[in-house]
């Protein structure tokens, strides 16, 4: 049977407990165990729950970790640099793009010989944008110069986060530490797991501190240049001594799991091999699948097929020889790669399974490659059955008919592939023309007349209905109104997040005029790269055949931390001032990943990664006042804007449509209900928005070529309200009336006060 | 960034002897000021009321009297703010109901507030461990805030009986 049952009666010499927990949640334990001084992180799925259940402890006071919401997978990489060259214990946990994100790092790190530990949360490399697990992001790991060690389950997750930091402290060895698990497989399933009953034992095991006597950056006594530019003749030596350190990484761990199966009962040699003493076929895979293998061998040994299976405990540095072992006797073997090396013949693995039987001398096993369960396609007992017999047909003919191929593609469903089932929208009833919008050539400052939103209701909608948006969702309502101040066509690119992944799910799409999608770090780079293609081929003539009546206005929509991870790339479009609009919906969060803090989470807030409890009060820093920063960039015109105040919203899209038309970038935010996240009633989204409006919270307000003007001014129509009207209103915000919060509410009071005043100095005073 | 210097010297206007038309003259002032003002004044009798003890319940009844001699009338200002007052003295009250209920003598050790509602299901809110005049405050602050069928108690803890169990380092559930 797959399921070892020693493991779970527990053995070892440490006192133990059994746990009932997912892998993500086993990462947090572990580190929390450890005590890390740091962890720099950003939110990204599957990964993402590991900082929230740091966070989550932390607000219970159970360690001291300082968990630190970087700008994003980067920012999250440098957070972690800079604190292990500091000499702290460091950790981070990420998946997929965001581990692509943070890629160039990763040779920073190891090349400089500073040791962490990262839970690579395994994920489909995109796009087109696909969450689920599979090993596209831990095949570009291979070359950055870190140990990897593989975790089939949650019970090994543990194991192997207690495990790594040994290996990557080690004299040695000093090198980062990648632990990867499969993302949704052993990140979210829950599983029996035993744990060190006592962390102080955990600390006997890899020591309470790091090891001293590595020079720091805060040794004084000591001043270290950290990162030299280096060039040859020792850059290749530097490079060496890394290869050495990782061979040495292969020893080491040996030894550290035979003292960790000492203490636990549970040994992790660098191969696990099933049944291979006698093996003649054999199948080789990776983490999650290799389990399920298991009871596929079973089953071939009941009818008499001498079937294994082998799978890595650890893969950098690579068991060279070990495998070469274990396939020495064995006629055929399918390496099932869960991510491709596009062009090369075969994954990674593949490959490296070659390799290390043609070192050994050993001509004759036969490797057949399929790369299979891709962007998280499920892999079942029949899967195996199929890698199997494909080496057992290749041990029967003495060679692999086909030695590289896909396993379980599909050429699809003829009747799925997308068709046009909406006929394109008609620029003449997206041009209503009862919008005007004039210059007042004294000011230089447009004057617009905008009918009532009732008259505008014939205007087709950009989005069709039927999309996956929650209950309550204030996005599209807030969307479409905005758009109903556009005039004529657009094309939009949206970022990542909530509005992008409810409304495009293949083969279907709710967006009834172009759409383009990049990740969220990039969304303004690349409309910036549409918007200059347009106007350089209508100069070359080349859309004349179009007969386009207009330009298109060319909108970005971000939001749900959009314009953190992606605030570098929006600043230079800004600064490059490209004629396109970008609008943010702010709903305080990353909420399409579960509802984590982003920079515009106000102070106090609570959300998956600022919680609320005894040491913790939610966030603790205030929100991004991202207006300000856009306006700081001196672009034509900035707003902000609420759907409880709809003719305001209408008149700034109408001139967000003529700024970005004729003379640069466009930035708007506009505030919208998420009532899944914010613990709100759907009936009162409105309700809420107008009250952050009335609390100053989020003032409305135009700054056009650089004037500010105040466009609603609560005061002035006695309809201010305390900001603790508006948080009573949102189960995330309710803690903060409570007198234990009193700090924390003052302090939020008076952060809006002081941005509201400031305002108000700049609307009263044009140089301001 | 330094603190911005607040214009109104609010012990002085609140709590002081004022000026023949002084009280005119700084009411104006704080009219002309608007919310800002209005939630400063607030704040600073918010303050008081948690902060007074024995023997001051009529100086803060005094303050509040000026308050309300001082400000515009704060539902003008705004919609939250109808009622202020009132709410402020029904928490100086209750406070101070709790003060001349128990003795000096008895305030010492541990006492907690419990709120409930036993008509619903929400769960008892309990606030452990407070001193006798952090429990008077709080006492004072939620009554206003009582609704229907809601109680609350001040109840100070005469013996304790405390077991640990194996933590604090629990897995997350």
């Amino acid at each position: 049977m797959a399921i070892d049952y020693k493991k779970e009666v527990g053995g070892g010499t440490v006192e133990q407990r059994m746990v009932f927990e997912s892998g993500n949640e086993m990462a947090a334990y572990a580190a929390h165990q450890i005590n890390y001084h740091i962890m720099g992180y950003f939110p990204i799925s599957p990964s993402t729950e590991v900082a929230q259940f740091l966070d989550l402890m932390k607000a219970n006071g159970q360690h001291d970790i300082v968990l630190i919401p970087a700008d994003g997978e980067h920012g999250s990489a440098g957070v972690c640099y800079g604190a292990a060259a500091a000499g702290a214990r460091v950790f981070n946990a990420t998946s997929a793009n965001g581990y692509l994100y943070m890629l160039e790092q990763m040779p920073v790190f190891s090349g400089t010989r500073l040791p962490m530990v990262l839970n690579l949360v395994c994920r489909s490399v995109s796009g087109p944008l696909n969450i689920h697990g599979d090993h596209s992001d831990l095949y570009f790991a291979l070359n950055t110069g870190w140990p990897i060690l593989l975790a089939r389950d949650p019970q090994a997750v543990y194991d192997m986060n207690i495990m790594a930091i040994k290996l990557a402290e080690d004299p040695e060895v000093r090198l980062p530490v990648i632990v990867a698990f499969d993302g949704y497989f052993t990140s979210h399933q829950k599983r029996r797991v035993q744990t060190f009953a006592h962390r102080e034992d955990v600390w006997k095991f890899i020591g309470k501190e790091p090891p001293r006597g590595f020079t720091d950056v805060l040794d004084r006594n000591n001043p270290v240049t950290v990162g030299p530019y280096m060039n040859e003749p020792d850059y290749i030596n530097n490079c060496y001594q890394q290869s050495v350190a990782m061979y040495n990484a292969g020893r080491v761990y040996d030894r550290i799991r035979r003292e960790y199966a000492e203490l636990t009962g549970r040994d992790y040699p660098v191969l696990d091999l099933y049944r291979m003493e006698d093996a003649e076929v054999a199948v080789f895979l990776l983490n999650s699948a290799a389990e399920i293998v298991k009871d596929v061998v079973d089953q071939f040994r009941a009818q008499g097929i001498k079937a294994g299976a082998i799978s890595p405990n650890m893969i950098r540095p690579f068991p060279q020889k070990e495998v070469a072992e274990a396939l020495r006797n064995v006629k055929a073997v399918t390496v099932g790669d869960r991510a491709d090396s596009y062009g090369g013949h075969g994954g990674n693995m593949t490959n490296e399974v070659k390799a290390a039987l043609q070192t050994y001398g050993n001509a004759d096993t036969i490797v057949i490659s399929r790369v299979y369960g891709l962007g998280g396609k499920d892999f079942y007992a029949e899967d195996g059955h199929a890698l199997f017999r494909f080496a057992i047909e290749a041990a029967e003919k003495g060679y692999a008919e086909k030695p590289f191929d896909y396993h379980g593609h599909h050429p699809g469903d003829p009747a799925l592939a997308p068709r046009r089932v909406l006929e394109p929208l008609k620029y003449e009833d997206l041009k209503t023309g009862l919008i005007t919008v004039t210059k007042d050539e004294e000011t230089g400052r447009l004057n617009v007349k905008a009918p009532p939103v009732r008259s505008l209701t014939k205007k087709p909608k950009r989005l069709a209905p039927g999309h996956g948006a929650c209950p309550g969702c204030g996005i599209f309502s807030g969307l479409e109104l905005f758009f109903k101040g556009i005039e004529g066509d657009i094309v939009a690119l949206y970022h990542t997040g909530c509005a992008m992944v409810v409304t495009t799910g293949y083969p279907y799409s709710s967006h009834r005029q172009t759409y383009i999608h990049n990740l969220f770090q990039n969304g303004a780079a690349t409309l910036s790269g549409v918007v200059e293609a347009f106007w350089e081929r209508k100069r070359r003539g080349e859309l004349d055949h179009l007969n386009l009546p207009d330009d298109f206005t060319f909108v970005m929509i971000t939001g749900d931390g959009g314009m953190d991870i992606g605030m570098g790339p929006a600043i230079g479009a800004a600064l490059r001032n490209h004629r396109m609009i970008i609008l943010e919906y702010d709903n305080e969060g990353y909420m399409n990943t579960g509802a984590q803090l982003s920079y515009s989470t106000p102070l106090g807030h609570r959300t998956s990664t600022s919680n609320v409890g005894k040491f913790q009060a939610g966030k603790t820093f205030h929100h991004k006042d991202t207006p300000q920063i856009m306006a700081a960039t001196n672009i034509p015109y900035v707003f902000t804007g609420a759907e409880a105040f709809p003719q305001d919203l209408l008149k700034k899209a109408a001139k967000a449509q003529y700024y970005a038309q004729n003379e640069g970038l466009v930035y708007g935010k506009i505030l919208i209900t998420c009532p899944l996240n914010w613990l709100s009633e759907e009936k009162d989204g409105q309700k809420i928005i107008e009250q952050a409006v009335n609390c100053c919270f989020f003032p409305l307000y135009e700054v056009e070529k650089g004037k500010t003007t105040i466009t609603y001014n609560p005061e002035e129509k006695n309809k201010r309200v305390p900001v603790s009207e508006w948080l009573t209103m949102m189960g995330k915000t309710r803690h903060l009336t409570r007198p234990e919060y009193a700090e924390a509410l003052r302090s939020f009071e008076e952060e809006v006060e002081r941005r509201w005043m400031r305002l108000k100095a700049k609307h009263e005073h044009p140089y301001l | 960034m330094a603190a911005e210097k607040e214009p109104f010297d609010w012990p002085r206007l609140l709590e002081q002897p004022l000026e023949a038309g002084e009280l005119e003259e700084w009411s104006g002032r704080v009219a002309g000021a608007g919310y800002a003002a209005v939630r400063r004044m607030i704040a600073y009798a918010e303050k008081r009321i948690e902060a007074f003890a024995d023997g001051e319940k009529e100086s803060v009844e005094r303050m509040l009297d000026r308050c309300r001699r001082l400000g515009p009338l704060p539902g003008g200002v705004s919609p939250a703010w109808e009622t202020v007052w009132d709410r402020l003295h029904r928490m100086l009250e209750a406070k101070d109901a709790v003060l001349k209920s128990v003795p000096p003598e008895e305030r010492d050790g541990e006492w907690q507030i419990v709120m409930d509602n036993p008509y619903t299901t929400a769960e008892v809110v309990c606030y452990p461990g407070l001193t006798f005049l952090r429990a008077a405050y709080l006492y004072g602050y939620f009554v206003p805030e009582l609704k229907q069928n809601e109680y609350i108690r001040v109840q100070k803890v005469r013996t304790v009986i405390m077991h640990f169990g194996p933590g604090p380092h629990r897995a997350p559930s």
